[in-house]
């Protein structure tokens, strides 16, 4: 039984994943990666489709098997998921079977806590996430960035040591991706958990995140302090030091020809 | 056999349809609607009443919907013809029916609670599929007419034959449905609930389980319309009781009336059963997205 | 050869069950008491199978030519009973293919057309869902008094049989067509004939293969059934005749060769509709990605097609 604290520093080291087409082909989808990151602090994956950075989630969150290496988690090395690591996912997880409450609870209810309990931990995270009037409603009868909210609250009455998630805010409108973030930091101040956030959207990783690790080709190319004052708004983010931040990335992780520039002075046809 | 999707999909821009653009800009209020969706229901029945007509004066043979409807209203509930040829338990055609809906409850249920209990963990415990697949490809191919036969020399006549081959027949059904429908759970939700402290135990009870409801009860309905196809046949090999029984007796009398409105009974019959399954199955599946439902 | 042998190798479980089931029939023929009224035991063991009953199916051989008829006095021999077979197999297949064939052709044709015209589908909707519930093997005595036990009388069961199922999924199978593709259509500029013809048909195709596989097991319950019920040749008839006699071992004859054709023609059927498909993407399970020296995820093992 993995115990609960309040939050959990991180460290993968040497980690490979390999996998197999039936084909024959092999893909190093992990190709040797290496770090660690303190309790606490908000580290943001960026990379290219394909690159590896889910790949990465997935084996912190157990549910993708290494082929070589270790990930730790605190003191212990992990290798299946927990609810010490809930993860927010892309697509919309959450159980449309079961109300928004059911939902918040569903972790609660499977580690064995009690109805009075579980009922008091999940009114105070629809309360958090501004959903508690809609507590017994159908998931289908919400907006996407609703549902997000709800899966958002069911990670949080876990009271992981880590939250991973996973892209979460991609299929949504940029008003509704503010909204959330605002909310997303909001809650980690308070509750002070090591989050990691994937995502191949560098503002959105400027604007969460105190480190910046970048994925290509399986490994990680940079790893970037954020030092950007918060809170980080439009003038935050138009300033010459997150400039120069978006510029490093786009540089590191754009590099190889395929990204063409528009020529202004090139001969018309 | 598939059902007709009806429920939940507008009309296709292909041919923009002027009374259903109509009701659609609420001319026509949602009980009006409903009024007009019945009316055409009815008016599709008339027409189709009316070639069954058209076919019967045609071939001289084959008796109208009207004889048919009066062969029935003088036999439902006793029935003298039954009596004179010593055949009758004094209940007319329905004491009949009632045989054969026995067979069919007692027999799809027993299927479909075996079938579906062993489709649904076949993906939990592999070894169930390692077992019950080379039975469902070795017998499941053989029409009823290869199988039945074999049940009734082993089985005789008693009606645990008859409910054994429709159970039988539901079982192979239900555990290929319940096992795809398992199959087809999403693995987000399956990883979401992993990664929320799920154990496998809870996993199965409060994900695959009502994730699987939908496709399963899909399944159970064309299982349920062709149990009694099977009960019918297994009763006209050999029994002395239910429609199937029925029918092979006016066979051999020539009463072709008789037979067709012992076959419209077994129909109607259906028709209601099937049509309880649906109000069931639509309140278990409130939950779902409208868009595909399923048929339901 | 080679794929036999991985398949043997990988499913132990399958295999030993097999070998126990035939075992177990063949335990089985050896201890169940002979029936007094039978011809066979109650459980035919396989030595019993492969001779006398076999050779018994000569009986059904009606002609005098290439094989002794012994409805005529003649002796009961191997070949004629192989040519018994032959011959009622040939009568099936004919049935078969002329039901099967004319209910398909009909059954989707009419299909189409229903679903073209809204309002012509939800006239026709209530009168084929009952169509649908009436139970088609237990009518056969009907549809033989109604239409004569000869081939035109079976085709038109068969047929119709094969017809309600199809209408029903083709209807099915035109409705869940993507709206974007009849609106991409329609906005290119096609007319809502030659966006049905080109766009929506082929579309639902892919649908249909499903229905169409059904259809051909169908096909063989109708026929087999058909037979059984009325007529005087065909597999079907063959096997009345057996369960007549209670010979258990020419049951289990025509049992296995009635699913091995079953099986063909559904792997006809199959060939034959992927060429309406060919430009499918293949599907994503052709595509399966095993992680090298995996260890097993917490023993749920979920497997899904994105879609």
């Amino acid at each position: 039984m993995t115990e609960r604290g309040t939050s959990s520093a991180v460290s993968f080291h040497d980690v490979e994943c390999v996998f197999e087409h039936e084909s024959g082909r092999t893909v190093r989808a992990l190709d040797g990666v290496s770090f660690e990151v303190p309790a606490g602090q908000f580290v943001a994956i960026v990379g290219r489709s394909g690159h590896g950075k889910s790949t990465l989630l997935r084996c912190l969150a157990g549910l993708q098997a290494t082929t070589a290496g270790d990930v730790r988690v605190g003191s212990r090395s992990i290798d299946r998921p927990g609810p010490d690591r809930s993860m927010v996912f892309q697509q919309d997880a959450v159980f449309p079977w079961m109300s928004v409450r059911d939902n918040v609870e569903f972790g609660l209810r499977a580690q064995g806590v009690a109805k009075e309990e579980r009922h008091q931990t999940s009114t105070r995270w629809l309360e958090e996430v501004q959903l508690i009037d809609f507590a017994d409603s159908w998931p289908r009868e919400l907006s996407g960035g609703m549902r997000k909210r709800v899966a958002l609250a069911a990670v949080l009455a876990m009271d992981s040591e880590v939250w991973l998630m996973d892209e979460p805010f991609g299929s949504l409108d940029y008003f509704t991706r503010r909204a959330l973030h605002d909310l997303l930091l909001t809650l980690w101040d308070e509750t002070n958990k090591t989050v990691f956030f994937v995502t191949h959207d560098i503002e959105e990783a400027l604007i969460l995140a105190d480190r910046v690790l970048l994925v290509r080709d399986g490994r990680i190319v940079e790893d970037l302090p954020n030092t950007l004052p918060r809170p980080r708004d439009e003038e935050v983010r138009a300033s010459r030091p997150s400039v120069d931040m978006t510029k490093t990335i786009v540089d590191h992780l754009g590099s190889d020809g395929s990204i063409t520039l528009l020529d202004p002075t090139a001969g018309g046809d | 056999m598939t059902q007709i999707d009806q429920s939940g999909k507008r009309d296709s821009p292909l041919r923009p349809d002027v009374s259903r653009a109509a009701m659609s800009r609420g001319l026509l209020g949602r009980s009006r609607r409903r009024l007009v969706t019945t009316a055409i229901g009815v008016f599709g029945i008339a027409i189709a009443l009316g070639l069954w007509e058209l076919i019967s004066v045609r071939s001289g043979v084959l008796p109208g919907p009207i004889d048919v409807f009066r062969h029935i209203q003088e036999n439902l509930l006793s029935s003298p013809y039954l009596e004179t040829r010593g055949m009758s338990s004094g209940t007319g055609y329905l004491g009949h029916l009632a045989v054969t809906t026995r067979s069919v409850v007692f027999g799809v249920g027993l299927g479909t609670i075996v079938g579906a209990t062993l489709g649904l963990n076949s993906l939990r415990i592999p070894a169930i599929n390692e077992v019950v697949g080379p039975i469902t490809a070795a017998l499941g191919s053989a029409p009823i007419f290869v199988a039945a036969p074999f049940f009734l020399i082993w089985f005789g006549i008693q009606p645990a034959a008859q409910i054994g081959i429709v159970a039988f027949y539901t079982f192979l059904l239900m555990y290929v449905f319940s096992r795809r429908a398992a199959q087809n759970v999403a693995a987000r939700f399956v990883e979401s609930a992993m990664t929320l402290g799920g154990s496998p135990r809870s996993i199965f009870r409060w994900i695959y389980l009502p994730a699987s409801i939908p496709e399963f009860l899909g399944g159970f309905r064309i299982a349920l319309a062709g149990a009694w196809g099977l009960a019918a046949i297994a009763e006209l090999l050999g029994a002395q009781q239910g429609a199937g029984f029925l029918i092979k007796f006016f066979a051999s009398a020539f009463r072709l009336d008789a037979m067709v409105a012992v076959v419209v009974l077994i129909g109607a019959v259906a028709i209601i059963f099937d049509a309880v399954v649906v109000l069931v199955a639509r309140y278990l599946t409130r939950w779902v997205e409208s868009g595909r439902r399923l048929g339901l | 050869m080679n794929r036999f042998r991985r398949y043997v190798a990988a499913h132990p479980v399958s295999m030993a069950v097999w070998v126990v089931l035939i075992a177990a029939w063949e335990v089985l023929g050896h201890i169940t008491p002979e029936s007094q009224l039978s011809t066979s035991p109650l459980v035919p063991p396989l030595e019993y199978v492969f001779t006398d009953a076999f050779k018994s199916l000569a009986n059904n051989w009606p002609f005098d030519f290439w094989a002794p008829n012994p409805s005529k006095g003649g002796e009961i021999t191997y070949w004629g009973a192989v040519l018994a077979l032959g011959y009622h197999t040939m009568n099936t297949l004919y049935r078969l293919l002329f039901g099967l064939t004319s209910g398909i052709i009909l059954g989707v044709g009419t299909g189409l057309a229903v679903a073209y015209w809204p309002w012509l589908r939800r006239v026709a909707w209530t009168p084929l869902n009952f169509l649908r519930m009436l139970p088609l093997l237990a009518a056969i005595p009907l549809f033989q008094f109604w239409l004569g036990a000869n081939l035109r009388g079976s085709t038109v069961f068969i047929g119709f049989g094969i017809w309600v199922l199809l209408v029903v999924a083709t209807i099915n199978s035109v409705r869940n067509v993507p709206d974007l593709y009849i609106e991409n259509s329609r906005m290119l500029g096609a007319s809502p004939i030659r966006t049905y013809a080109r766009v929506v048909i082929p579309a639902a195709m892919v649908e249909l293969r499903t229905a169409l596989l059904l259809a051909a097991g169908l096909s063989w319950s109708l026929t087999v059934g058909a037979e059984y019920i009325g007529l005087t040749s065909g597999l079907g008839n063959l096997l009345a005749v057996a369960v007549f006699f209670t010979n258990t071992g020419r049951m289990v004859i025509i049992a296995v060769l009635i699913a091995v054709l079953a099986l063909l023609t559904f792997l006809v059927v199959d060939r034959l509709s992927r060429r309406l498909v060919r430009w499918m993407p293949k599907l994503a399970m052709d595509d399966v990605i095993r992680v090298a020296g995996a260890a097993s995820i917490g023993g749920a093992k979920a497997v899904a097609i994105d879609e």
